[in-house]
């Protein structure tokens, strides 16, 4: 055995290194928090046009409606799969809003889009682009910069939602987040693809999000015009439900009528909270349940 | 393998335990690396630590294979 222990010492002394290093790239990219940035007190909304203060609008079991917010949730059976449909129009942007796990800008932050929308105060909330799980991707949320890092590669489509509610599908290598911010820029979403553009869809029947499977669950907003937009929640990876790939995720889109459309994160993620209740079925495929992610954006005051 | 063509196809002698120990803690490094790539590439993450596995696994064989040479060299 003392043999053993002084011929093999270099064997036995990396292996451990090897394996220690290992485990604790692994615990740093899936596991240890790192908060980068408390969310900023400061109301980007305090100049605004909006004049709504509180949530005192009618609800029934699939619309909310008052002055300034308007939201309809229809359900409908598209490919094998359950289709959540919330059509909603605003009087202002500053009812679209966004928040982070636990207020804390960083990684491995997470918190349910259930906790997160009733912290907040939501009426309508749907999961956001999963910044968290990224270093890379602009992060602009409620009118502040948090990550200005460009994506690389091809997969660098960004979705920018402007002050007066327009949507555009940028190119994070073609644009800085610093100039998305001077043009009017209040949410910029990082993950993709594109699904529609200028009308059309934007993908083809074997797109899909890096290496996931081909059908999912999935989140996604389009825009009709500014300030009137789709979400779209669908289930997948049940019996129940198939999951949609992103061209037929698209085509929905388009049949309501979508001018541009942008993919979410989807899969176990993809959750629909509305009035207190999930409207969707989450699952990421083993067990149903919500799935802890890193930011929303819901429909509030 | 490369021990293998070593003795089959040269007059060189096997490596020494040094070369042997840097060489294949340099091929395991490049292999836990490749591995780690994997893994984030299909969860669709990345880690700013990934870079260390391909350096240190490219120096560690490079070490392990001018050594050995040097040794032939010095032998001559």
């Amino acid at each position: 055995m003392k043999r053993f222990f002084k011929s093999s010492w270099w064997a036995i002394m990396y292996t451990v290194l090897l394996t220690g290093f290992t485990a604790f790239v692994l615990l740093d990219t899936f596991v240890i928090p790192k908060a980068i940035q408390s969310v900023s007190t400061v109301d980007y909304t305090q100049n605004s046009n909006a004049t709504g203060t509180t949530d005192s609008g009618i609800y029934t079991a699939n619309s909310y409606e008052d002055e300034n917010i308007s939201i309809t949730i229809t359900t409908e059976r598209v490919d094998d799969t359950q289709v959540y449909i919330a059509d909603i129009q605003l009087q202002s942007i500053d009812y679209l809003k966004t928040a982070f796990a636990q207020n804390i800008f960083g990684r491995n932050i997470k918190q349910t889009t259930s906790a997160m929308a009733e912290a907040h105060g939501a009426i309508f909330a749907i999961n956001g682009d999963y910044y968290g799980f990224q270093d890379y991707g602009f992060v602009i949320r409620n009118g502040i910069l948090y990550r200005s890092k460009a994506r690389s590669g091809n997969d660098d489509e960004a979705l920018v939602i402007y002050e007066d509610g327009s949507f555009e599908v940028v190119s994070e290598n073609a644009v800085s987040a610093d100039a998305l911010l001077e043009q009017g820029a209040v949410q910029v979403f990082s993950f993709g693809p594109s699904l529609l553009c200028n009308g059309e869809i934007n993908v083809n029947e074997n797109s899909e999000v890096a290496k996931a499977m081909t059908s999912n669950p999935r989140t996604a907003i389009g825009i009709i015009s500014p300030l009137h937009y789709i979400v779209i929640v669908s289930d997948g990876r049940t019996n129940v439900s198939a999951g949609l790939t992103l061209y037929q995720l698209a085509a929905i889109f388009k049949e309501q009528g979508c001018e541009t459309a942008y993919n979410f994160d989807g899969g176990g993620s993809s959750t629909m909270w509305f009035n207190g209740e999930i409207v969707n079925v989450p699952t990421d495929g083993s067990k149903l349940g919500e799935r802890k992610v890193s930011d929303i954006v819901y429909v509030g005051y | 393998m490369v021990y293998l063509m070593i003795g089959a196809i040269s007059k060189a002698r096997m490596p020494g335990r040094f070369v042997t120990n840097v060489y294949s803690s340099g091929i395991a490094t490049l292999t836990v690396g490749s591995l780690l790539r994997g893994i984030f590439d299909i969860a669709g993450t990345s880690s700013p630590y990934q870079p260390v596995f391909v350096v240190a696994g490219v120096l560690m064989v490079l070490v392990g294979a001018v050594c050995y040479v040097a040794a032939q060299f010095k032998r001559l």
